[in-house]
C-alpha cells in the first residue's frame, strides 16, 4: 500500500513530466477505507484488537516524548537540598501520623457499619481494589480532555474503569492497549458523572464543560437544596464509580434561568491539570448476603 | 540507486519527527495553537517529491497518528489523505508560487482538514473545536516557509551526498 508510488518515476522528478498524479479513484478508495474504519471503531470488535496490536508501534513515541519530563523530575529530586528533603520528610511523617489516626477511627466505624449491616440482613460492603498509575506527559488532542495512563491490559485495566486522585474523581478509562490506557477526564464536554450533594443527598448529573477546572449541573430544579461550598460526591448510580468519592465543590448557583432549572458551577476537588499520580479503582461488586454464600 | 533509497528514508524520518512533535507537551493555553506538523511535512513531500509520499503514505501516517492520540481511528487518516490529494492535484502550480503565496494555500488546506475533523466530531458526539480550531492552521501558515526551507535544505543535502 505504501510502496505503490515509490518506483513510478526515475531520478530527477521532472516538473513537467512528473510522476503519475493520484487518481480520484485512489482518493475514493482511501476515503471509503477511513470511513469504514471510523464506523468499525465505533462498534469495537476486530478493529479494536488490531488497534491494540498496532499501538505497540506507537508506544516508543509516547516513551520518547515523556522522557524529558521524567528525567527532569528525577534530577530535581536528586539535586534537591538536604534541608529541603528533611523538611519534606518531617511534613510527610506528620501527615502520615494523622492519616494513621484517622484510619484507626475509620476502621472501628467500618466494623460498626458491618455489624449494623448484618443486623439489617444486607450484603456486606466489599473493599475496592486500587492500583497506582501515572499520567504520561504527552499532549493529545487539545480539544478533548484525554490523558495517557501508564497502565494497560497487562495490569487488568478495563474500559470504563474509574480513576481517582487523593483529592477526588479524575475520570474514566476510554481505551486500553497492552501497556497504556487512554482516559477521559470528568471535565471533557462529552463526560457526564452521576453525583449526589453530600449535605442533602439530592442526586443529579455533573457534566464536563471543556474547562479543566469547571463542571456544570443543569438538571436541578429551583427548589433543590444546594449552595456554594457544598461538596459533590459520586452517587454510585450508573454502576461505574463506587459511591461516596468526592468530585467537586460548588462554586456558584445561578437561579436566573428561563427554563426553571438551576445552573450550578462546581470546581473539581482534584487538580486535574496538575495531577501526575492517580489510582485505578476496581470497584467492589456487591455480592449476595453473607449467609447465602457457600 | 542509493538516492532512491535515501530520500524516502528522509521522508519517513521527517514524518516520524512530526508525529513526535504532535504530542510533545506544551504549556497549557499554547497547545491549541500547535500546527498540524504531520500535515505540513506531508504537504512538502507531496509538492517536491510526490514519488516518496503517495496517498498510501498519508493514510498510514494518519492511522498511526490516530492510534497514538487515542482518538477515533480514521479521523487523521481521512484528513491527511484529502490533504495529500488536494496538494497533489495542484502540485505543478503550487511549486512555482512564491513562499508567501504557498503559505496561504497551506492555510486553506489545513483549514479544510480542521473542517473534516469538526464534521466527524459532530457526527460522533465528541467536543468540537469551534473558533479555537483556527489557531492551528494560522500558526501552520506562519510556520510553512521555515519548514519548507528546512526540509529543502535537508533533501538537497541527502541528494548531494548520494
Amino acid at each position: 500500500m505504501v510502496g505503490d508510488n515509490l518506483t513510478v518515476e526515475g531520478p530527477g522528478g521532472n516538473a513537467l513530466k512528473g510522476p503519475r498524479e493520484a487518481r480520484p479513484a485512489e482518493l475514493a478508495f482511501y476515503c471509503v477505507l477511513s470511513i469504514l474504519l471510523l464506523i468499525a471503531d465505533h462498534h469495537g470488535g476486530i478493529v479494536e484488537t488490531l488497534r491494540r496490536q498496532a499501538s505497540l508501534l506507537t508506544h516508543p513515541v509516547l516513551h520518547v516524548v515523556s522522557t524529558p519530563g521524567r528525567v527532569l523530575s528525577d534530577l530535581s529530586s536528586r539535586w534537591s537540598h538536604n534541608g529541603e528533603l528533611q523538611e519534606q520528610n518531617e511534613a510527610l511523617s506528620e501527615k502520615w501520623f494523622r492519616a494513621q489516626y484517622e484510619l484507626l477511627q475509620l476502621r472501628s466505624l467500618e466494623q460498626e457499619n458491618e455489624r449494623l449491616r448484618s443486623l439489617l440482613d444486607s450484603s456486606p460492603r466489599l473493599r475496592s481494589e486500587v492500583l497506582i498509575g501515572e499520567i504520561i506527559g504527552a499532549d493529545l488532542d487539545p480539544f478533548v480532555h484525554r490523558v495517557v495512563v501508564n497502565r494497560g491490559i497487562a495490569d487488568k485495566a478495563y474500559v470504563g474503569q474509574p480513576l481517582a486522585a487523593a483529592e477526588g474523581v479524575v475520570g474514566q478509562i476510554e481505551r486500553v492497549t497492552p501497556m497504556h490506557s487512554y482516559a477521559r477526564l470528568i471535565t471533557d464536554p462529552s463526560h457526564a458523572l452521576p453525583v449526589a450533594i453530600a449535605r442533602s443527598g439530592v442526586r443529579t448529573i455533573a457534566y464536563g464543560t471543556g474547562d479543566i477546572d469547571r463542571l456544570i449541573l443543569k438538571d436541578l430544579p429551583r427548589s433543590a437544596e444546594i449552595e456554594s461550598g457544598d461538596l459533590l460526591v459520586t452517587s454510585g448510580m450508573g454502576g461505574r464509580f463506587p459511591s461516596g468519592f468526592p468530585v467537586a465543590r460548588v462554586e456558584s448557583v445561578d437561579s436566573d434561568t428561563v427554563e426553571g432549572f438551576l445552573t450550578v458551577i462546581a470546581v473539581p476537588t482534584a487538580k486535574l491539570d496538575r495531577i501526575q499520580e492517580l489510582l485505578l479503582v476496581w470497584p467492589a461488586i456487591e455480592g449476595p448476603p453473607a449467609d447465602l454464600r457457600p | 540507486m542509493s538516492k532512491r533509497q535515501r530520500t524516502p528514508l528522509l521522508a519517513w524520518m521527517s514524518l516520524l519527527v512530526a508525529t513526535i512533535a504532535m504530542i510533545v507537551p506544551l504549556p497549557s493555553g499554547v497547545e491549541i495553537a500547535r500546527p498540524h506538523f504531520v500535515a505540513l511535512i506531508l504537504i512538502y513531500w507531496r509538492i517536491e517529491s510526490p514519488e516518496n509520499a503517495g496517498l498510501g503514505t498519508a493514510f498510514v501516517a494518519g492511522i498511526l497518528l490516530d492510534i497514538l492520540l487515542g482518538g477515533r481511528l480514521g479521523v487523521n487518516g481521512l484528513g491527511l489523505v484529502v490533504v495529500a490529494y488536494i496538494v497533489g492535484r495542484f502540485r505543478l502550480r503550487i511549486r512555482f508560487f512564491p513562499l508567501w503565496q504557498q503559505a496561504f494555500l497551506v492555510f486553506a488546506v489545513l483549514l479544510n482538514d480542521r473542517l473534516i475533523y469538526t464534521w466527524i466530531a459532530a457526527l460522533s458526539g465528541d467536543p468540537m473545536p469551534g473558533w479555537n480550531g483556527l489557531w492551528g492552521p494560522a500558526v501552520g501558515m506562519l510556520a510553512w516557509p521555515w519548514i519548507f526551507l528546512l526540509l529543502d535544505d535537508l533533501r538537497l543535502r541527502v541528494r548531494r551526498r548520494s
